[in-house]
């Protein structure tokens, strides 16, 4: 029965993941392949008001880097908790782009590489899910 | 040479007897006389007689050159050739005495002979004839004497000058009588006999006036020649006949005008002549019939509006209507090239107003009314007031009663082309008529007509869609929708606009702004755009938000078109879970329906097991079980929805973050028994329902089928129970951790009171609110009273049923947490304290209101915090595992599956809003935000 709901609890984490995932081919690739990616020029702010709308922009993307950083202090409380060094080295790898996706947060980069480091981070969870799952379906 | 021949010979030649030497030199020159005159007069009747033969058949018909060259060249060919040819005959051939002899042999033979022997013996030599010269002479005067007696002028050949001299005086004395008479046309005709090859026309006596000798008539039509006579014209006839080719002939009368004749002929086909005769004169006309005129083809250029920022446009009219890319403002001109390149002369355009055609519904009441013309104009005039043509506006309904004449414009030609000047449009439709006419006088057949239906420029329309019309966010969520604006021409640029509403009463100002998405162009007609709304990043805090799609053309003045607005419900965690909490009761609900259901069919499948196997296999029996299975389908239909929905619930529960775990364990295990059992346990029975109405069974093995489907059917049940059991004991959970939620709302709602009327009092302290009776405060103020009145009732409600709830939750429950707030509640007084607070409020006594909600607020957050504790930063972990028992192996791969979706959840929302940040900042320029 208990293995039946942590199935379960996969399932809904399939379920939860799948779409995420699935914007993963929405998303920019990534910089190292050799595609050429449309150079972004941002606007520079002129008028008073596109210059309160950068300061918003800039004051958003520094509490996302706020709250990855909580994120970040939460996946490395599951380090701590966890045995299996499979587990606990793909959980220091979802610890690493955190903390890649946080510096370029607080810089205000909310380009392409940040959302795509992003969506690194919710398929290395998922794998440490999985990975979980595994483990547990063994013993 | 002999001897007796010598120089001297000749001397001793014997001569002719005078005589006879005197008669031959007469009959000679007589001879010569008669012959040259004949020669001469011949030649001169000869070039007589040609003139009169041109005179003569000049009067007849148009004699051609080369005729007249003929009858010149016949005519002086006598004198060229029959005179010389006749001298040289008569005169140069008869010179000598000999010659003369023969001749005169011809009409006295024995006379001419001896004088022939005459003449030979002058040249008789002495030395070689044996005839003595005196025998000779003898001979000689012998000839000569009896020629004496003779008149030598018989011997001449017939003589002709005479006839030849009568007929130059007569053909002379005609030529004499036709100049005396008619002198003008001999003179003409003298004119023409002498140069054949001169432009010297034929005289007549009618006289025609210059006219085409070749004209071109359309094919197949009837067409006229008309001809008129000349001023100078001798005679006037009365009438003329033409024929075209060998057709019948046609005659015209001098019209009243004595001037002209018109003669009619049938359609032609092929080229021919006319050869008319009017008196004496036969002009000819060389008809050619040629089809029409016509249109190969006609385009349309569009010069749009100057605003509509596009180019111009052009458009091959294969029909005759111009409707759907002119737009009002427009100038259109045509240009129409003719068919096989036909050149033309001339073109006009003939434009005319149409009435407007307007759409009628054909459920409107005045349908019945449509003939009436009057009802149609006035329908007309109120659909619109723009001027039909810019040259001649329209300005009120009664011109466009009666609409302007039609104006006539000259086209542009160029050879086979023509083109029109521009034209420019109104909101009336006009029917432009192209007319024109070929270089060689034939005209079109109708003209060409062109109907030109000029579209007003329609407003854009924007929509949003792939999102709900009612959507339900947390704060922290992030929403994507796309929306999409079509423009008839070019949309300016997309966007959306929100205004926002609180629920409640509040210190806080409605979120409003506006956000510009995409830019588009000129001819761009469809622009559209996904856009990333998170109200957390555009600090949009819990309210009800009309969020509007917005889109702009280039027309001026227009503004912004918006689309139908969506409702975003930016909701509270705890707002959420409360919404969770209702969905999750009506599930359970649901569940017990579809429990109670699967008793019943449990009970009807025992009845029928009472019956026996041998009823098994009737008729009745079978289409009850056959019933049977068929709710047993609908049971399993609806259970299968049902762990759909509470998949979803769990999904939103997760989201929330607040619902404890055990909690969502209990929801997933109920999930998973729901699913069990439309998936796999119902079916059984299902199956086995189906197996015991099989007709090739026997009653037995139909009996034994029908049990076995009852005891799955029991097992079922027992499930059923356990699942509804299982839900009821995480909704207790879920409304236990609702409290903590309900009791903090209430505290967050008496917290708002108290902070608007906080908000009422200045910084040094006035209030505009405070200390002033109801009556005479400022309406805004009193609407404020009113609306924090109305939140307090609420809350105090709110508050009421906490406490009356807490009652059943522990008489459920008999947790002891439940009980102390419970009683706390009680002697509190809570109840009638928060009315008091809702008095104050009315009577406008401020600061004691608000003292009281602050007091209550906190109260209320310190019954949510027995339940809740706020976590110890020092003591982690130290709480839920407070009692010693570590949790089982599953246990925590069930807490570390929570926290790893809990984990993504929270990275979703994160990327989510980062996505909507970017967009935000490449869309810097676009706008000016205002919030």
């Amino acid at each position: 029965m208990k293995n039946n709901i942590l199935l379960l609890a996969v399932g809904a984490l399939l379920f939860l993941t799948v779409p995420a995932l699935s914007q993963k081919a929405q998303d920019p690739p990534d910089t190292k392949l050799a595609i050429e990616l449309p150079e972004i020029i941002y606007p520079d702010p002129v008028t008073e008001s596109q210059k309160k709308a950068a300061g918003k922009h800039r004051e958003g993307s520094q509490n996302l880097a706020g709250e990855q950083d909580e994120l970040a202090a939460d996946v490395q409380d599951l380090i701590e908790e966890q045995t299996d060094e499979k587990l606990i080295s793909l959980l220091e790898e979802v610890e690493e782009v955190m903390a890649e996706v946080i510096d370029s947060l607080d810089e205000t980069d909310t380009g392409g590489p940040t959302i795509a480091a992003e969506t690194e981070i919710i398929e290395k969870i998922f794998e440490a899910a999985k990975q979980r799952s595994q483990q547990s379906g063994g013993t | 040479m002999s001897p007796d021949q010598g120089p001297h010979s000749k001397d001793k030649r014997a001569p002719l007897p005078d005589s006879l030497r005197r008669q031959l030199e007469a009959f000679r020159g007589r001879l010569w006389f008669i012959k040259v005159a004949e020669a001469l007069l011949a030649g001169l009747f000869g070039l007589l007689f040609s003139y009169l033969v041109v005179f003569g058949l000049d009067r007849i018909w148009n004699t051609p050159p080369t005729v007249r060259l003929v009858i010149l060249l016949g005519g002086t060919s006598l004198f060229t050739l029959f005179a010389p040819y006749w001298i040289h005959r008569w005169v140069f051939r008869h010179r000598r005495e000999a010659q003369l002899a023969r001749l005169i042999a011809r009409k006295f033979p024995r006379l001419g002979d001896r004088m022939l022997g005459v003449v030979e013996l002058q040249d008789q030599r002495e030395s070689k004839e044996a005839l003595s010269p005196e025998l000779r002479a003898a001979a000689m005067k012998a000839v000569a004497k009896q020629a004496e007696g003779r008149n030598l002028k018989a011997a001449l050949p017939a003589p002709r000058h005479i006839r030849w001299a009568l007929m130059v005086l007569t053909t002379a004395a005609i030529i004499a009588a036709a100049l005396w008479k008619v002198p003008k046309p001999s003179q003409n005709a003298f004119e023409r006999w002498l140069r054949p090859f001169s432009d010297v026309q034929r005289y007549t006596f009618t006289k025609i006036s210059d006219f085409k000798e070749t004209i071109i008539v359309p094919m197949d039509e009837p067409f006229s020649v008309t001809v008129s006579l000349s001023e100078l014209s001798d005679q006037r006839p009365t009438s003329g006949v033409a024929r075209f080719g060998i057709q019948e002939p046609v005659s015209a009368q001098l019209q009243d005008d004595k001037k002209s004749y018109t003669f009619d002929f049938p359609g032609q086909s092929e080229p021919g002549r006319v050869l008319i005769s009017i008196g004496d004169a036969r002009p000819v006309v060389e008809v050619i019939p040629q089809t029409r005129p016509a249109i190969k083809s006609v385009r349309a250029t569009i010069v749009y509006p100057e605003y509509l920022q596009l180019q111009d446009k052009t458009k091959e009219l294969r029909v005759g209507t111009l409707s759907g890319d002119v737009v009002v403002g427009s100038q259109v001109s045509l240009e129409a090239t003719t068919l096989e390149g036909r050149e033309l002369k001339t073109g006009m355009l003939t434009i005319k107003e149409l009435p407007k055609t307007t759409e009628r519904d054909l459920f409107d009441s005045d349908l019945e009314t449509l003939g009436d013309s009057e009802e149609i104009g006035e329908a007309t005039d109120n659909s619109d007031s723009n001027a039909p043509l810019a040259a001649d506006p329209l300005l009120d309904g009664e011109k466009e009663d009666q609409p302007a004449p039609p104006r006539i414009l000259p086209l542009r030609v160029a050879g086979s082309q023509m083109i029109s000047p521009r034209i420019s449009l109104q909101s009336q439709p006009l029917e432009l008529q192209m007319n024109w006419e070929d270089v060689n006088g034939l005209e079109d057949a109708g003209g060409h007509r062109i109907r030109v239906e000029p579209l007003e420029d329609q407003k854009p329309i924007a929509y949003i869609q792939d999102i709900e019309r009612q959507t339900v966010i947390l704060e922290e969520e992030t929403v994507s929708f796309e929306i999409i604006a079509e423009d008839d021409y070019g949309s300016k640029q997309i966007g959306y606009e929100w205004t926002g509403e609180f629920t409640k009463p509040t210190d806080e100002t409605p979120s409003r702004g506006s956000h510009v998405l995409e830019l588009g162009a000129p001819n761009q007609r469809r622009l559209s755009g996904v856009v990333h709304f998170s109200p957390k990043t555009r600090n949009i805090p819990a309210q009800k938000l009309q969020v509007r799609a917005f889109v702009e053309d280039y027309f001026p003045g227009r503004g912004r078109v918006y689309s139908e607005p969506i409702t975003l419900h930016i909701l509270t965690k705890d707002e959420q879970a409360q919404l969770l909490k209702d969905q999750f009761d009506r599930v359970i609900g649901e569940l017990e329906d579809a429990a109670r259901r699967e008793q019943n069919n449990f009970d009807e499948n025992r009845r029928i097991e009472q019956d026996g196997a041998e009823k098994l296999q009737e008729e009745a029996n079978k289409e009850r079980l056959e019933q049977q299975e068929m709710n047993e389908a609908e049971n399993i239909e609806k259970m299968s929805e049902l762990s759909e929905r509470m998949e979803e619930l769990l999904g939103e529960a997760l989201k929330n973050g607040e619902v404890e775990a055990e909690t969502m364990q209990k929801m997933a295990e109920t999930m998973q028994k729901m699913q069990e059992l439309s998936k796999e346990d119902m079916p059984k029975v299902e199956q086995q329902l189906q197996e015991a109405q099989d007709p090739s069974s026997t009653p037995e093995q139909s009996e034994k089928d029908l049990q076995e489907a009852i005891e799955e059917q029991e097992k079922v049940l027992e499930k059923m129970r356990e699942t509804i059991e299982g839900a009821n004991e995480a909704n207790q959970d879920f409304e236990a951790s609702t409290f903590v939620n309900r009791l903090r709302r209430a505290a967050s709602e008496e917290d708002g009171i108290a902070n608007t009327l906080i908000a009422s009092i200045d910084d040094k302290g006035n209030t505009t609110i405070a200390g002033t009776p109801y009556d005479e405060l400022d309406p805004v103020d009193q609407r404020v009273l009113g609306e924090l009145s109305m939140q307090q009732r609420r809350t105090a409600s709110d508050v009421h049923w906490i406490h009356e709830d807490l009652g059943h939750f522990y008489a459920r429950t008999e947790k002891e947490e439940h009980k102390q707030i419970m009683v706390e509640m009680r002697e509190s007084n809570i109840d009638s304290h928060l009315e008091a607070v809702r008095e104050k409020i009315v009577t406008n006594r401020t600061f004691m209101a608000l003292s009281s909600a602050k007091k209550w607020a906190d109260q209320l957050k310190a019954w949510a915090d027995i339940l809740d504790p706020p976590e110890d930063p020092s003591g982690a972990g130290g709480g839920g595992g407070g009692e010693g028992q570590e949790p089982s192996l599953d246990d925590n791969d069930f807490e570390f599956m929570l926290k790893v979706m809990a984990m993504i959840q929270t990275e979703q929302d994160i990327r989510a809003r980062t996505r909507a940040l970017e967009q935000l900042r490449r869309t810097l320029h676009l706008q000016d935000l205002s919030e």
